[in-house]
């Protein structure tokens, strides 16, 4: 369950940019999660709505969109698009892809009023 | 005030239609302004409460990633070799340790930081050993985070060139993605558990630097797999070290001793060699 400390992590974040952008209440906030980054978005959701509470974000909503994972076969150096850390590569079927995109976790942005 | 177009000159309302001296409301909004002189969303900014989008682009680990560098770079300094140990609960991770530490701790200065989310038992049985531990519950946290490691290095107060270990809480899953600032992660597993964990718990065998199947002994009365289980774990990560090990029998820990005198060794050559 470590995405309660994710979903206390939002909020700490929401807190420190509202002292630099002035705001005072957070109405909507945009997440972009890499398809490896190892959330489980259904946690996530239960979880910030708990932290969230008595916070300038509570009752906000909270957008997940989903990154796609990156790589490079080793085998035959193509860049491919995967969903797993073991996925056969989609060109030349072997296993063996450098994942070098796919595990970010990123607040994209923040819909807030004054 | 009109709350579709925001302006003041409202004369009258009935019935979802209203009217201005100059132009007429008809529920929705299907008019014309040219009085206004502003466009349709310009106009309805002041009637909304102010609300405004903020972009910021900001990693959700940027906080824990920071107090990981802060970490990293004290134990860099000071030159000492720290290990973060990642286990599901129960697959010896303490008993190894304790036996690491017999073997070890006549050369080197040994240090330990045990991650449990209640009770201190774990560093009590470190702290039997002589060695210095500092138990860190993380209540109803499921994994240690940098933050933590690094009030804990405060209270150890630790002397250079020695041992950190850093047992993190009985989790394959949440450790994983917290950097704690140390030099290698190592991942445990047992053959009481099945072979087949690298596959269902890929992030941490991909984090990892060294694999650990502990309980070898047990091995001839199991059905564990350990071929396929080596098979899988470098299928995650065709760079990650195997050691098959007993700590309770003992066999072929040396290998685990020497890997992390090596290890060490390397560290501290690599920093000489930058103060050269």
């Amino acid at each position: 369950m470590h995405e309660l400390s994710i979903a206390e992590s939002i909020i700490d974040m929401i807190e420190d940019n509202a002292l630099r952008h002035n705001f005072k209440k957070v109405t909507k906030i945009t997440l972009e999660i890499g398809v490896l980054a190892g959330i489980e978005k259904s946690a996530l959701f239960f979880c910030f709505d708990a932290a969230a509470q008595n916070t300038l974000a509570e009752g906000a909503e909270l957008l997940i969109q989903d990154k796609p994972a990156k790589g490079i076969c080793q085998n035959c150096f193509q860049q491919v698009i995967t969903s797993s850390w073991y996925e056969p590569c989609r060109y030349c079927g072997q296993v063996g892809i450098e994942i070098n995109e796919g595990e970010q976790m990123t607040i994209k942005s923040l819909q807030v009023e004054n | 005030m009109c709350n579709i177009c925001g302006c003041n000159k409202t004369e009258a309302s009935a019935e979802g239609l209203h009217t201005h001296a100059e132009h007429k409301h008809v529920s929705p909004h299907d008019h014309q302004h040219n009085d206004c002189g502003k466009n349709s969303a310009e106009r309805a900014a002041p009637a909304l409460n102010k609300s405004r989008l903020i972009e910021i682009e900001q990693n959700l680990l940027s906080k824990n990633n920071h107090y990981a560098s802060q970490n990293r770079q004290y134990l860099q300094a000071n030159g000492i070799f720290s290990i973060n140990l990642i286990s599901s609960p129960g697959s010896g991770k303490t008993t190894l340790l304790t036996e690491i530490i017999k073997r070890l701790k006549e050369q080197h200065n040994i240090y330990v930081i045990e991650g449990d989310q209640q009770t201190a038992l774990d560093a009590a049985r470190i702290k039997e050993t002589g060695v210095k531990a500092v138990q860190v519950n993380t209540g109803k946290g499921c994994h240690l985070d940098a933050h933590m490691v690094g009030n804990a290095c405060g209270q150890l107060d630790m002397k250079k060139d020695a041992f950190l270990f850093i047992e993190n809480v009985g989790n394959l899953i949440c450790p994983a993605g917290f950097d704690l600032g140390e030099k290698h992660k190592v991942v445990i597993l047992s053959v009481t558990e099945g072979e087949d964990k690298p596959l269902k718990y890929p992030e941490i065998f991909h984090a990892a630097d060294l694999m650990i199947i502990n309980k070898i002994d047990l091995h001839p009365y199991l059905n564990f797999d350990l071929k396929q289980c080596c098979e899988y774990a470098k299928q995650i990560n065709p760079d990650i070290k195997i050691i098959q090990l007993s700590a309770a029998s003992g066999e072929n820990i040396n290998q685990f001793s020497n890997w992390l005198t090596a290890a060490k060794t390397a560290l501290q050559a690599g920093k000489n060699k930058e103060e050269v």
